[in-house]
């Protein structure tokens, strides 16, 4: 797919000319996908925010470096996912999901320790998952964990990804098959224990 | 694992390979390809608790704190340049190299101190007889005084 001649190209050229009515029409458009990127990855409501209005405000003053290879979604996508990323960088937290906000049915089953409804796992099972999801992730090269993210947690298929990013299927496979050949390996040094502690 | 496994990766952590693609044949005999599967699939599982379920709206007037938030950058930028050490030395050299622009181009134009002025002064260059008329005596002696050189 040629991303050039899109609906979405021209409003991204009105944008580089300095419309500021597009650019209010790009935020609107992609706002809410923004914010479930974010929580998604951070489960917090206040960083949704502010993290949010710092992926527009670097989208407002990159655009004029969009080079229309892939989609503007994608290339926002990839914005988000680095901003939250510096965030747990700057925040150095690594048990950030535990300070994270939940929904009542969560907080619910988390103070009775119980599992959820639906035989779900505990709920505190799934926030060291997340953890560990996000500690896995972050020894990844930007590209492939942007590629996995958009597989697995957006639940692209390879065709959507192709047309996305603008790397044909085939390549879309082999770098899909490195990043998750990495990510196991990370798995893998992560649970091997510490020669000395070990010993100790 | 096997090419045949790892070409059809995708679509068997999909849940939807071709029936008759002869991979789950492949992988009731292969160990390795089996252990790497299922290890792949518990990864697949992991990424996704990063899903987010719920559609999220931000609050109302969001593109407001936005562009307010461009402003504030916008204007910080400004400030960030001038007190960025690399723009600071680039411009002392720049400034430098001007200074030096301009005072070549001064020195270069710059008039010679004027010359003096030069009286003219006509003299007859015909001997002129003295002690005929006193006064056009001392005129002629003034200006032998004035003219004589070595």
């Amino acid at each position: 797919m040629d991303h050039r001649t899109s609906d979405e190209a021209e409003l991204v050229r009105r944008v580089q000319a300095g419309d500021e009515a597009a650019f209010r029409e790009i935020v609107e458009r992609y706002q809410s996908k923004v914010f479930s990127i974010i929580y998604g990855i951070l489960r917090s409501h206040n960083d949704a925010e502010d993290i949010a209005q710092q992926v527009f405000s670097k989208v407002y003053f990159s655009i004029k470096n969009f080079d229309f290879r892939s989609s503007l979604l994608t290339w926002i996508y990839k914005i988000t996912v680095n901003e939250c990323y510096d965030y747990l960088r700057k925040r150095k937290v690594r048990k950030l999901v535990y300070e994270s906000e939940f929904t009542e049915d969560e907080s619910q089953r988390l103070k009775a320790g119980e599992p959820g409804r639906d035989q779900a796992p505990p709920i505190d099972d799934v926030l060291a998952r997340r953890d560990l999801a996000l500690k896995l992730l972050a020894r990844l090269p930007a590209e492939e964990r942007d590629l996995l993210l958009l597989k697995e947690v957006e639940g692209h298929s390879i065709e959507e990804l192709a047309e996305m990013t603008g790397i044909n299927e085939n390549t879309i496979k082999v770098k899909l098959f490195r990043a998750r050949q990495k990510l196991f390996k990370a798995a893998q040094r992560l649970a091997r224990p510490t020669p000395g502690m070990a010993a100790g | 694992m096997h090419e045949l496994i790892r070409e059809r990766l995708e679509e068997l952590l999909s849940g939807a390979p071709q029936p008759e693609s002869g991979l789950e044949q492949h992988l009731v005999t292969c160990t390795e390809c089996r252990d790497e599967l299922a290890a792949f699939r518990q990864q697949s599982a992991l990424l996704k608790t990063l899903r987010c379920a719920e559609a999220l709206s931000p609050a109302p007037g969001f593109y407001a704190r936005v562009w307010e938030r461009i402003q504030l950058q916008r204007s910080a930028s400004v400030w960030n340049a001038l007190l960025d050490p690399g723009f600071a030395w680039r411009l002392a050299l720049g400034s430098l190299a001007a200074l030096l622009l301009m005072g070549a181009f001064v020195a270069m134009n710059e008039k010679a101190p004027p010359a003096p002025a030069v009286t003219a002064i006509v003299v007859d260059e015909q001997p002129q007889e003295l002690g005929l008329d006193p006064e056009r005596d001392r005129d002629a002696v003034l200006v032998t005084l004035a003219t004589y050189r070595e």
